[in-house]
Formats: C-alpha cells, structure tokens, sequence
C-alpha cells in the first residue's frame, strides 16, 4: 500500500514543458545559427558556448549548493591548457615547441611528453582540473569554510596559478601562453569546415553537459545540494559529510569546466594564463547571475548574452563598451535578482529600492499637500 | 525523601543498562568551566526531561553527545560500549542518535516531502544518492507525514510552514532515520497550546520505541509530560526524579531562587540584576510550580 503522496512532485507535463521551453528554444537556435551567421561569427559564438559550459559549471555549484567559486575559470583555463599542449606539439611538427627553443631548452620537459598522445591529452582535460578540485576541495570542506571565505580562497588560488603559468615561461609558454595553434587532428584551425565542426562538437557538448547538470539536480543527490545550501549543519546532524557530498560536486563542475576550456583551446587558436586571472573568474560569476543562478539554463544565456553583448559593444564602442557591461551587471541586480530566467518565470521582478523610495516621498508629498490644502479649506 | 527517590530511580535505571552514559565529563570555554565532572545516565525505552537554569549547560550537554563539543575528559558511551567522544558528528548518527536543535533547522528550499527524503537516505553512498528512493523508506516518509501531521503539506516548500510545523518537521526528519537515541532541545519553545499539546502527544507516541532527552525551558509543559526529570546547574546534575520530587527539592529551589527567594522575585519582576538571568520563562514557571506545593 504506497500511498497515494509517495510521489508528490510529479508535476503535471505543461508545467514540464515550460520548464525546459527555453533550452528547447536555445538549442534550435544554436543548431540554426550557422545557416544564418557568417563563418566569423559561427566561430564566436562557438567560442561563447564554450563559455557557456563553464558558466553551467559554475552555476551547478553556486547556484545548487551555495558554493561561490570565484575562481573557476583556472579549471577551465587548465583544460584548455592540456589540450592545446597537444595542439601545440601538433603545431610543431615532432619538434620543440617554439617558446621552449627561445627559452634555451633542449629537450622536451618530461611532463610535456605523455601530451603527445591524444588518448593522454583528452583524459587529462578532466583529469587535472577534477583532482585538483577534488584534493583543494576536501582540505577547505573539511575545514569548514564556507561562503564567502571559500569565494576568498578560490579567488587566491586563480591568483597563484595564472602567476605560476606566467612565471614557468620555458614549460608554458609564460605570459603569451600557447600560440599558433594551428591545426586540430590535422585539420587547418583557420578552415571554415573546421571550425563548423568545431561549433556543432561546441553544441552538443553543451547540450550534454547541460542534461548532465539537469539529471544530478533533480537526483536525491542534487536535493541535498540544496540542502547544504540551505542549512549545512542539519546536513552534518542528519548523518552525512557535507565535505564529501560539497567535494564530489566540485570535481564535477571543475571537470565540465575543463571540458569547456579543451574546446575553446582550438577555436581561438592561443591559451594564456589571463584567461585564468581573477577578472575572468568573476565575470564568470556575471554571467551566471545576469542569467539566472540556480536555473542551468539561465547560466548558458547569461554567458551568451554577456559575451554577445561584449563583443558587440566593443566593435561600436571600442572607448566606454565596458561602461555598458557594468551597468548591464548593475541593473540586473537591482531589476532583477533571480536573473532574466527569473524574470521570465515571474518570480524576479522587483522596482530597485529608489524608485520605491521615490514613489513614496512622491505618496507622502502628495497627501502633505492634500492635508495642507484641507487644512485651508 | 528526594534523595531516595532519586536514588531509587538511578538504581532501576542500571539494572536495564543505559543507552547513554556520560561519565565524570569536564568541558570548559575561555576557563569558564561548563559541564563539571558530570555524570548522567539515560536507560533503554526512557523518557527524559532536563531542565536547568539558563548557563546550566544542558545545550552543552547535547553538544557533547553528538561530537559538536569535544569534552576535555570523562567518557560518553553509547548502547553500553560505543566510545562517542572520538567520533565525528555523522557518524554519531549514522549510530542511531538524532538530534533536534533549539530552532527549527529544516531545509526550506525543498518540500515537506523532500526534506524526510533527504532526512532518511543518510545512509546511502553518493552513488546510491543517484537513484530513487526504495518503497521501504518511501512508506516510511509517508507514515512519518502522517504521525506528524503534515501528510496535506507534503508537496509544499518547508519555507512556508508555520514555526510549529517547521518543529514537527524536524522531529518527523529525525523520525525517519529511525533513531535510538533522539535528543531534543527545546520542542515545544515559541508553540501555542494546542501545539505544544500535540507535540506532547507526539513525544509520547515516539518514546514507545526508543529513548528520548527533551531539553525544555516550558515548565507546563515538563510538568504536564515528564516521567523523570534531571535537574542540572553549574554543570552538575542537582537533582534527579519525579516533577514533584525535584520541585520540592531544597537544592532545586535554591539553585532557580538564588540568594534568597523574596530578591529573586524582585529581580523577576524588574528585570536582572548582577547579571544573573533570572527573569528567564523558566524561573518564573518554577516558581509558580513551586508555590501551590509549599
């Protein structure tokens, strides 16, 4: 006799419907994009989705389990890193890579040599960034720090790799990076069918990662996410380690991300360590919040938005574009705090706190004068 | 005469064997000593109040059963022969003890539903936390919805229930990991009448199966449900009996008094004085629960 509230949260289909409308939407739109964009833009907007994995990432932990890494973007940036290693012992033809001959090194460095292979370069794109997370991770979980400590520490922690690559300037490439990457599998990276293979990979990793995320949130295990967001300690008192369950969830997110970062590597054709600075980081967190935290979907269209917006911007408006993005940033917060997921769900409107106060000075004003003009009546 | 009753109880007590024993446990902060050399029992299938006045140290007490505080020496043991003090706090749960904090702590972004959900999978590994919930513990949630009478709000997000509904809920959260030992402090703090009669009725329905600590500040309501009640002060247990026995107690009387009773009861009526927080709820109910008896 399971009774009749066993299961209380199966919505009815319209419900379901609207819910997954806009990456139904989003994901027509992505596939169409190329038969309408020129191959430049195609290959921008490949470059976006790639951001939009990352965005997603974050938003997994940020938005689901109130983790706020301010320091995302290194697993990204350590994804791309791995696999444009690959790229770049491609580019160089069995060779030394050419910032190594510069910096007088004779012979490949030993941990450059296993990225020769693709079977070892691939894995490692979600190897490195996910065990890393994983032991970072668990030392900062299990010490309890939470919040915005946490957004402290991973914020120090792209601080030290993004110095460490650019001071490593024999084994990485220093402050340039990886350059001249210019084939991918043998393909020409400049060729416009490269890179529209490249775009479509783009979507549906995207799409992927997307129903990834979708399935871990609406698991048990995404609800005690949510659980830890909201109250930690009842977590630790109802017999779990939060510091395990927070863990696992990191080496996921930071795995996606390097996974974005292994398909941004050969559409952009150069890595450099400023894509894994602190800047890049927080504008991920822009994203996320501009599109909707704790939606997924709202985190992908925070990125393209964001990013489209940018690149526009700042072909018309080469001077102040960046004036446009901070009051982008600024006026999502104030108008809407859920996001513009949020906004499309009716749930984030909100009139920002000075038009309020305005509104009531207007009120008050308004029945002074009346009371006055009573008065002398 | 309150000596032997308490003598009387302990005795009884040890025949079964405890559940939990806590012995000579010393805990201090910053030098200021909290729980001194204490001992405390509680038996198998017992239901137990504890009581004290504000500082007495029965929130620190629970601390230290479920591994929040660690003591600086005495042992706490758990079912006869778990070793609890080098334990960390899952795990002390995982071993059947749950515990229920002063204010209600559930998870407000998920459902009623959810949250016994969340609550009764604790011991599934992360893997296992992928798939749905077996039927076993699926009806288990639903009898727990029923026994604490939110089986109509299942489908509604915690945030939105009353402060009596967000304890119930707790308690059902903790119902549901089957527990052994079930701790709870303060259950019935901020409910109205009928609420806090429910919870009565429902601590009674839940003490058939197990063990049960209720820390309560709510003389009423100790009076009107307690068996056997602990009095603790200055970290020590005072007294240990019946309502009526502890309330006749000299000590007890002293203790929730102070210096003398007519100064207490200024210091009730205008507030505090020297610091002592003596107009809490609590003294007040003692000492009208005391009045008609002397």
């Amino acid at each position: 006799m399971v009774s009749q509230v066993a299961k209380p949260m199966a919505a009815d289909p319209r419900e379901q419907i609207m819910r997954f409308a806009p990456a139904i939407l989003l994901a027509i739109v992505l596939l169409a994009a190329p038969l309408v964009l020129s191959d430049f833009r195609t290959n921008l907007l490949g470059k976006i989705l790639t951001f939009g994995i990352l965005a997603l990432s974050l938003d997994l932990i940020w938005g689901y389990a109130g983790m706020l890494s301010l320091g995302h973007s290194v697993f990204f940036g350590l994804g791309a890193y791995s696999f444009a290693m690959y790229l770049k012992l491609e580019a160089s033809a069995g060779g030394l890579p050419d910032f190594m001959f510069w910096s007088g090194l004779k012979e490949l460095p030993f941990f450059w040599v296993p990225f020769q292979h693709v079977w070892i370069a691939l894995p490692m794109v979600v190897i490195i960034p996910g065990v890393l997370a994983g032991a970072i991770g668990y030392l900062v979980f299990r010490s309890r720090i939470t919040g915005v400590y946490f957004a402290l520490i991973t914020q120090a922690f792209a601080l030290i790799v993004s110095i460490l690559f650019i001071g490593q300037q024999p084994y990485t490439g220093g402050t340039n990076g990886l350059t001249n990457l210019t084939s991918v599998f043998g393909h020409s990276i400049y060729n416009p069918s490269t890179q529209l293979a490249l775009y479509f990979i783009s979507v549906g990793v995207l799409i992927a990662a997307y129903l990834l995320c979708v399935g871990i949130v609406s698991s048990p295990f995404g609800r005690l996410l949510v659980a830890i967001r909201d109250d930690e300690n009842r977590v630790r008192f109802s017999g779990y380690d939060p510091a395990l369950i927070k863990t696992a969830v990191y080496c996921v997110s930071a795995a996606l991300a390097g996974i974005g970062g292994a398909l941004f590597a050969p559409q952009v054709g150069i890595v450099s360590p400023t894509m894994m600075g602190i800047v890049p980081s927080i504008e991920v967190a822009v994203w996320v919040a501009v599109g909707g935290r704790g939606t997924l979907i709202g985190a992908i269209i925070g990125a393209v938005i964001v990013n489209y917006a940018k690149t526009l911007l700042s072909e018309s408006f080469p001077d102040i574009w960046t004036y446009f993005l901070g009051a982008l940033f600024i006026g999502s917060v104030l108008l809407f705090p859920r996001g513009i997921i949020g906004l499309l769900r009716r749930e984030g409107w909100r009139w920002p706190d000075w038009i309020k106060v305005a509104r009531g000075r207007t009120a008050t004003l308004g029945s002074i004068t009346s009371g006055i003009w009573g008065g002398i009546k | 005469m309150t000596q032997n009753g308490h003598q009387e109880v302990s005795t009884n007590l040890k025949d079964r064997g405890n559940i939990l024993s806590v012995e000579n446990v010393t805990i201090g902060f910053d030098g200021f000593t909290v729980l001194d050399n204490l001992d405390f029992s509680i038996g198998y299938g017992e239901m137990r109040f504890l009581i004290g006045p504000n500082g007495a140290g029965k929130t620190t007490l629970l601390d230290v059963i479920t591994g929040k505080s660690k003591p600086d020496q005495g042992s706490v043991t758990f079912n006869n022969h778990v070793d609890l003090s080098r334990r960390s706090e899952h795990a002390l749960v995982k071993l059947g003890i749950g515990r229920k904090f002063q204010t209600p702590a559930v998870f407000n972004s998920l459902s009623v539903y959810q949250n016994l959900e969340a609550s009764g999978r604790f011991r599934d590994n992360v893997l296992s936390l992928f798939r749905p919930m077996g039927n076993v513990l699926a009806q288990r949630v639903t009898d727990t919805l029923e026994l604490i009478g939110l089986i109509g709000r299942s489908s509604q997000h915690a945030g939105v229930l009353s402060h009596g509904e967000r304890q119930w809920l707790e308690i059902g959260m903790l119902l549901v990991q089957e527990p052994k030992l079930l701790l709870l402090d303060e259950p019935v703090a901020g409910m109205t009448r009928r609420e806090r009669d429910r919870t009565g009725e429902l601590l009674q329905e839940i003490a058939k199966e197990r063990s049960v600590l209720v820390v309560e500040h709510d003389m009423e309501f100790v009076r009107q449900f307690a068996r056997t009640v602990t009095v603790l002060h200055q970290g020590k247990v005072l007294s240990e009996g019946t309502m009526e026995e502890v309330q006749q107690d000299e000590q007890v009387i002293r203790a929730y008094l102070g210096r003398s009773r007519e100064a207490t009861r200024l210091e009730a009526q205008s507030g505090n004085a020297n610091g002592v927080p003596a107009a809490s709820p609590a003294v007040s109910g003692l000492i009208s629960a005391a009045q008609p008896v002397r």
